[in-house]
């Protein structure tokens, strides 16, 4: 995808799609494991900011990521 | 500290949408910032004011004055801490805390307040350099990574919900067409810096062998508001886990060093309070930070030779620069960089796809109530002339709320201490600091110019 295209896209209304990060068991964003992983970031910042809206781990990518995305490896929770 | 979070199993939280209201700080801060404000002008109409309550300890030579004001005021200062205790508490109790954690850690916290607001009101306290935010940092400091604190006690120790209260606060005290006037100047400066931060931040790590997103997320964190930004787009490129961790240690380490270093380099070269407050926002990290050197360099405004301006007009710019020139542009950094990431950067197995709904999502919020209480104020004291609103509106309306806004920021300036554990930050390597400190000497060069030279005629005037 292009960068035109991409940011058309980001544009667009979303649709319903296949289920997303906050539906699946590796995604966590609750305020003890951000500020678990996230070592200092009660200094200067807050796991209530706004800035961070629902961000969250993946602990199945070990990524930080904003929980509106899919992928394979969906796992649903129990 | 492990980064390891297989064994974490929190429940999912969604605090977008409404939610959103109740949920984070940023709200909180509003909530409790317009109501002080709120009250303090229907108190005004009503001819009462905010005053007893926004007690505060009096200027001294002799330690005999605090003692005889202790014992004539001391059921304001029950009262005010009995006030800031049910609104934090029930602000915090709702984000998810425990108030019986949070009551005693704030009971601390309050009378530590108390102490370095003492010392700070001592009449050489300038002489030796004993600027209550100095004070209050380095005593939080020294605890914190000495004796130590129990853990359960950071409840009470909310650095960012105190800065955007009192920031909140601020809006109250800075007239809305200073705002207009000065914003764009302050957009316009900060930009500039901004992006040849981060575009230094970047270029050096990515030189430095650094994955971009690693790279992006310190660069982010020099250039536009510390850590907030760093976890913003972090969260939002798909950074690995271990990339905010880092830059939040680079953070967290410069703006410490920039609270003693740029106050002390402004008062060096005799700079204008509304030229350093716009120097410290252009190149400090994060607000806390840089509202307590701003307040620490407003203090030897009248006290020290030489420095031009009032405390105010540092508090002013500085606020001007970073919040309304850096903080609120976030969402659009988050926003792009996510654009960039999926395009141009190495695909991530997970993610989403970029969406400008992060613009609004990652907008810090409380900048809504910064500008509501300034035009609510503004609206308020519209009929006055000049004298009047010297000598009405500024002693019934503005200077308590101005006072309780100094409470709220050494709670802050404290907390920033208290919760700095230099231990507990993860080790952030060679090429990310090296990277990170370029962009500090270029940030603190170019910003000093841009300050000094460039704009320093907009902001040494600044509001008269």
């Amino acid at each position: 995808m292009t960068l035109i295209e991409t940011f058309r896209a980001a544009l667009k209304p979303r649709a319903d799609g296949p289920p997303g990060c906050f539906g699946c068991a590796h995604f966590h964003n609750d305020t003890e494991t951000i500020q678990r992983v996230l070592p200092g970031i009660s200094s200067f910042s807050s796991a209530h900011a706004s800035v961070r809206a629902d961000d969250g781990l993946c602990a199945r990518h070990d990524t930080l990521i904003n929980g509106r995305g899919s992928c394979a490896d969906f796992l649903g929770r129990p | 500290m492990s980064l390891n979070v297989e064994t974490a199993r929190g429940p999912v939280v969604k605090t977008s949408g409404w939610r959103e209201l109740w949920s984070k700080e940023d709200w909180w801060a509003i909530w409790i910032g317009l109501g002080i404000v709120l009250a303090g002008c229907a108190l005004f109409w009503g001819g009462a004011n905010l005053r007893w309550l926004a007690v505060l300890p009096p200027r001294w030579t002799a330690f005999s004055q605090v003692t005889a004001d202790l014992a004539a005021n001391w059921p304001r200062y029950v009262t005010q801490f009995v006030f800031w205790l049910a609104a934090f508490s029930t602000a915090l109790t709702a984000l998810g805390y425990k108030a019986r954690e949070f009551i005693p850690a704030f009971a601390f916290l309050y009378l530590a307040a108390l102490v370095v607001f003492i010392v700070g009101q001592w009449d050489s306290a300038v002489y030796y350099n004993l600027e209550p935010p100095l004070i209050a940092l380095f005593a939080g400091l020294v605890i914190a990574n000495t004796v130590g604190l129990p853990r359960w006690l950071d409840a009470g120790f909310r650095v960012e919900f105190y800065v955007k209260t009192g920031i909140v606060l601020l809006g109250a005290t800075v007239p809305f067409s200073l705002i207009v006037l000065a914003g764009p100047v302050a957009i316009l400066q900060a930009s500039i810096v901004s992006i040849v931060t981060f575009l230094v931040i970047f270029w050096v790590g990515v030189k430095l062998g650094l994955d971009r997103r690693l790279a992006a997320t310190l660069g982010v964190g020099g250039a536009v508001c510390g850590v907030s930004a760093a976890i913003a787009v972090a969260g939002a490129i798909g950074a690995k886990k271990e990339d905010a961790p880092i830059a939040i240690t680079a953070v967290i380490l410069w703006a410490i060093v920039m609270i003693f270093v740029l106050p002390l380099a402004a008062r060096g070269l005799h700079l204008p309070t509304g030229v350093a407050g716009a120097w410290i926002g252009t190149s400090e990290f994060a607000d806390a930070a840089g509202i307590a050197a701003a307040q620490a360099y407003g203090g030897y405004a009248g006290h020290v030779d030489g420095i031009a301006g009032t405390s105010e007009q540092a508090i002013q710019a500085f606020t001007l620069m970073k919040v309304v020139g850096r903080d609120v542009w976030i969402g659009i950094w988050a926003f792009v960089l996510a654009i960039v990431a999926t395009t141009r950067w190495e695909a991530k197995t997970a993610g989403s796809r970029p969406d400008a709904g992060e613009i609004w999502r990652r907008f810090p919020k409380f900048v809504f109530g910064f500008l509501i209480a300034s035009l609510l104020i503004t609206a308020v004291t519209a009929s006055y002339s000049l004298a009047d609103y010297n000598k009405i509106a500024v002693p019934g309306l503005i200077a308590p709320i101005k006072d309780l806004r100094t409470w709220a920021f050494i709670f802050c300036f404290l907390s920033i201490g208290l919760t700095t554990r230099f231990k507990d930050l993860a080790a952030a390597g060679r090429a990310p600091l090296l990277a990170f400190s370029s962009g500090v000497v270029v940030n603190v060069a170019l910003g000093f110019v841009l300050s000094v030279y460039v704009f320093g005629s907009h902001w040494a005037t600044l509001g008269q």
